[in-house]
């Protein structure tokens, strides 16, 4: 029994439509923002409540919709952005569909209030499914666009939305990207009448990068530059000690568009080389800039996906950016800069925000929404930083030319190694991703290179730990080891926390069980959720050494411990099960990471524990063998720096 | 306060004591060395709080009285003056004047009232052992305590006494050493107690080379005194419940051979040499009268070693940390071991061959 073909309605043909834009809160409030920046809005803000699905609220100061246009704002494929077919392949704005809002208002209540500069009162428009409500109003310049009670009419729907806690994270994630495309824009995102995002607009992306992931990650930051003849790539990417365990610090744009491309990630993760653990990914924020010809943005309603015409080809500008910026950046944590010109032959050019930027100076943001000078100032204007008295007696408190920029943040050439590559690739070779894009020798040649470089002495970190000698214990947290070029501070328990991690994971790679089997058991009582977390994870649990007995009730006896667990091992195991209950369907680092992370933190030495000397040695041979000395499972650092340089510069002696 | 005396009884005297004085900024007093000076001697005394340690160093006292000098002051001067005798004087205001030879010095003292009160001995009267048989009780065991702070009570070697008969006993929970001893008289009632390891080993640096010189000592609720030559050492016994390790020591073994203690030494750290990064972890087979070890690390390659050995029981397989089998093998004296393997996940043991006192237990890995 067919049913014949007919014209759907508007209604069902827009909650069709709906279906592929509006996935979730997260999608409105990306679609709301998007339409804001269109419109050259400079500050932005937005407010959430039970997680998007009660309120969304977006208000901009952009070019606001002239009263005679507002009609069409919530018709499908009206669009002030592009006019012929032939705009396609030259989209400079983030929308051009004409699709987002008639979308968002087939399923949820929205009123959409906006006023152009020259109209002395703005319009509002209330829309609820087909009908729209539109009366003058009252109105700053710009718009304010609320969206209520998603899915009212599509219940089914909105059985699939996650928790608020979840989406919440979604939203948190999509303005993120947002802000960190615009850093000429402030956003400021309010959730449940908390503020969890203030960038401020001031048009420098590592200002915003420390707006976003905290200030204390600036020092860790290494500019990306790279040039292609279509374009070319810039950002920032952070140190190994910055890692994560997922990709969620890596964002990626492209012509200002946020995109999730595998191929881009691997490229990324790709100029890391080995200086990344095993599943550790980088914190970066990388603009790719391309002739829009070049790119297909039109593949994917949610546009978040992207195809190239030449995807080799941007792999290897990516890759090769990130490799040499690496390559030229100091690893080991620095603490206070020598004075003077980096070693020789390194450019000693920063770019002038750079060196405006140095990490530890303690500065303010203008305020924002004060008749906003940040709001004024033009997209590319870094702002000037304003000493706070307080912390001028502090270490690194010093203001630096512009010539003796932080090491790390020196920018790099990647013209030259751009065309060597060039030479190396013949068109029409398989996708860079699909195999390793360098040849094996050349491949090694970067990675020795850059495990050399990473101390910017040309000692490898590891050669180093594995002869140097302890000369003490400083505070019975920290080991002193002195270096040629000057002295490491080693965190014990960061240190032997790396240590075990990497013993645990690798075990568990290599499927080798080691269970260490006790003389007499313990007994662990756990919580009815963690007792049930502990038995779907049995299997992952013994892999790693332990040896658990179910006991009756949410009792267990405890029978063997992975070697590494020397001490109590109720609270280790314990901190385990706690970890692996927090994994949820969505990425997040793998079982055996957290696993393995946690089992390093429980079963570490601990700061303010005194060793002895052949402790000391011990653990610092042990490090030699890891694959990444320089930060601990959780990103903390391991190695501090103290150049003999700046030793000799405080002693007068430069 | 005003004493001579020699300048290499005051030095030995100081490098005993000093152990005891800590340098924990929150307590400056007890970076301190307590001297008092009364009828023919000096009273030396540091103290942690946890550990003090006392002796008598002989002097012709001019004029009693008492003070506390800085252990990092004092030690190194008294080490470096060259003359026989030493003069010490304190003047009212504090200041010590020490002479020896050519030099003369000058030193602040600190207020000896801050001293704290250094814990009385609570004794009923105290038991007797030989200096050699103790040493020996404290090398076989102590090394096989606990030494992370998490199971405090796994960090001390449990001493019980019943009659003439003194039992050491020590684990970390994955192996286990026992040793039995002899006092020189017995005792009237049983007394027991965990005494922490860093007691015994300052004590047996105490202890001089003298095998047949008595130490007296004994555990009481709350403390463990040592008294030898001259030097008296009061420690805090740790609370709590010591495992009940008769059941652990019950277990036989249905594997058992022996042989030479250093070839079986040598041969497992060689084994253990493969391993880089993991934990060293040695199996051992046992099949007719051979005994092989073997050890292997994916990244790095493997090791294998045979020996020749005189077994009884059935042909076996296990695993062990090496770890577990080197310090035990060490700390023996014998020249011939027993190695007593369980079969599935049970314990091993290792004794020497000769002495009917000492058991070491060990716990295999399963390695998979
Ligand atoms: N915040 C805003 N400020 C000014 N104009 C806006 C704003 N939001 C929407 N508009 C106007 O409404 C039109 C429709 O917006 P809508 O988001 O539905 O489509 P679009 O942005 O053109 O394309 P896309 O569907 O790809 O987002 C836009 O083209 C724009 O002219
Ligand atoms: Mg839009």
């Amino acid at each position: 029994m067919r049913a014949p073909i007919r014209i759907l309605s508007e209604d069902v043909s827009n909650k069709i439509a709906a279906g592929e834009v509006i996935e979730r809160p997260a999608s409105i409030v990306k679609e709301l923002v998007e339409n804001a920046i269109d419109a050259g809005a400079r500050r932005i803000r937005v407010e959430v409540r039970g997680g998007g699905k009660e309120l969304i609220r977006v208000v901009d100061d952009g070019s606001g919709v002239p009263a005679d246009e507002a009609h069409l704002v919530f018709m499908r494929h009206a669009t002030s952005k592009i006019a012929t077919a032939s705009d396609l392949f030259h989209i400079s704005t983030l929308g051009f569909r004409g699709e987002a809002l008639p979308s968002i208002a087939s399923v949820a209540r929205v009123e959409f209030l906006t006023r152009t500069p020259d109209a002395d009162d703005g319009i509002l428009l209330k829309v609820e499914g087909q009908a729209i409500a539109s009366s003058p109003c009252g109105a700053p310049v710009g718009t304010q666009v609320t969206v209520t009670d998603l899915f009212y009419n599509t219940p089914a729907r909105f059985k699939f939305l996650k928790s608020d806690t979840t989406e919440r994270r979604f939203i948190a994630d999509v303005l993120t990207a947002i802000a960190l495309a615009h850093p000429g824009i402030a956003f400021r995102l309010v959730m449940e009448g908390r503020e969890v995002l203030n960038t401020p607009g001031s048009g420098n992306l590592k200002e915003t990068l420390g707006a976003v992931y905290g200030r204390r990650i600036l020092p860790g930051l290494v500019p990306v530059d790279g040039l292609a003849p279509w374009g070319g790539v810039s950002g920032y990417v952070g140190k190994p000690d910055l890692a994560k365990g997922n990709r969620s610090a890596e964002t990626v744009f492209v012509n200002g568009r946020w995109v999730q491309n595998r191929m881009l990630y691997a490229a990324i993760e790709r100029g890391y080389e080995s200086l990344l653990a095993h599943r550790r990914f980088p914190l970066a924020v990388v603009h790719i800039t391309i002739d829009p010809s070049l790119v297909d943005v039109n593949v994917h309603p949610a546009k978040t996906e992207i195809r190239f015409r030449d995807e080799s080809d941007v792999f290897r500008t990516v890759m090769k950016a990130v490799r040499s910026a690496l390559l030229q950046a100091d690893l080991v944590s620095p603490l206070g800069q020598p004075q003077g010109s980096g070693p020789a032959g390194r450019p000693d050019k920063a770019p002038v925000d750079d060196a405006a930027l140095q990490p530890k100076l303690a500065w303010s943001f203008p305020p924002l929404g004060k008749g906003g000078s940040a709001a004024k100032r033009a997209p590319e204007e870094p702002s000037a930083p304003v000493w706070a008295g307080e912390e001028r007696g502090t270490y690194t408190l010093r203001p630096q030319p512009t010539g003796m920029a932080d090491r790390a943040l020196h920018p790099v050439e990647a013209v030259g190694a751009q065309e060597e590559e060039d030479r190396a690739h013949s068109p029409g070779e398989p996708p860079p991703h699909a195999s390793l894009p360098l040849a094996a020798s050349e491949a090694e040649r970067a990675r020795v290179a850059m495990e050399q470089g990473s101390v910017a002495h040309g000692y490898d970190p590891r050669e180093l730990l594995a002869t140097a000698e302890v000369a003490g214990q400083l505070a019975a947290t920290y080991l002193l080891v002195p270096v040629p070029f000057g002295l490491w501070l080693i965190d014990q328990h960061v240190a032997h926390e790396r240590v075990l991690y990497e013993k645990a994971l690798d075990r568990w790679e290599q499927s080798q069980v080691v269970a260490q089997q006790l003389l007499t058991p313990y007994t662990l009582r756990l919580s009815p959720a963690l007792a049930a977390t502990l038995m779907d994870h049995l299997d992952a649990i013994e892999a790693m050494g332990f040896g658990v007995e179910p006991f009756g009730g949410n009792d267990f006896l405890l029978r063997a411990v992975p070697p590494e667990v020397t001490g109590r091992p109720e609270p280790v195991l314990t901190q385990i099960v706690e970890e692996l209950a927090l994994i949820v369907s969505e990425g997040g680092p793998s079982r055996k990471e957290r696993a393995a992370a946690a089992l390093a933190c429980r079963a570490a030495i601990k700061a303010g524990e005194r060793l002895q000397p052949e402790v000391m040695r011990q653990l610092i041979r042990e490090l030699a063998t890891v694959e990444n000395p320089y930060a601990c499972p959780h990103g903390r650092p391991i190695i501090v720096q103290v150049d003999l340089k700046e030793i000799e510069r405080r002693f007068g002696r430069s | 306060m005003e004493f001579v005396c020699q300048r290499e009884e005051l030095l030995r005297g100081i490098s005993i004591v000093e152990r005891a004085a800590t340098s924990k900024e929150s307590m400056q007093i007890l970076e301190g060395i307590y001297i008092r000076a009364e009828g023919d001697h000096l009273h030396l005394a540091a103290t942690d709080l946890e550990l003090s340690i006392e002796c008598d160093v002989p002097a012709t006292v001019v004029q009693q009285g008492e003070a506390v000098l800085g252990s990092k002051v004092l030690s190194p001067i008294v080490r470096k003056l060259v003359g026989d005798q030493l003069v010490y004087r304190t003047s009212e205001s504090g200041v010590a004047q020490i002479e020896s030879g050519p030099s003369h010095f000058t030193v602040h003292t600190m207020v000896a009232d801050e001293f704290p009160a250094l814990p009385e001995v609570e004794s009923t009267g105290l038991w007797r052992i030989s200096q050699g048989e103790l040493r020996r009780l404290i090398r076989h065991t102590a090394f096989a305590a606990a030494t992370d702070d998490s199971r405090p009570f796994l960090t001390g070697v449990f001493v019980e006494v019943e009659q003439d008969e003194i039992r050491l006993v020590a684990t970390d929970s994955s192996r286990l050493a026992f040793r039995r001893g002899k006092l020189l008289e017995e005792t009237d009632r049983p007394r027991s107690g965990i005494v922490p390891v860093r007691a015994l080993s300052e004590l047996m640096r105490i202890l001089d080379d003298d095998d047949d010189a008595v130490v007296e000592f004994e555990i009481t609720e709350s403390q463990a005194v040592f008294r030898a030559a001259g030097v008296q050492m009061i420690s805090r016994v740790i609370e709590g419940q010591f495992p009940d390790y008769r059941r652990v020591l019950a277990t036989d073994q249905p594997t058992r051979f022996r042989l030479d203690r250093i070839q079986l030494l040598a041969a497992v750290e060689r084994v253990a040499l493969i391993a880089r990064r993991s934990t060293p972890v040695v199996r051992l087979a046992v099949k007719g009268e051979t005994l092989s070890l073997s050890s292997r690390e994916a990244e790095v390659g493997q090791a294998y070693e045979e020996l020749t050995v005189v077994k009884e029981g059935e042909d076996l397989e296990t695993a062990y940390q090496a770890r577990f089998l080197t310090e035990v093998l060490r700390a023996m004296d014998s020249d011939q071991v027993e190695v007593g393997l369980g079969d599935g996940l049970r314990q091993g043991s290792i004794t020497p061959v000769g002495d009917e006192n000492y058991v070491y237990i060990v716990m295999p890995v399963r390695v998979g």
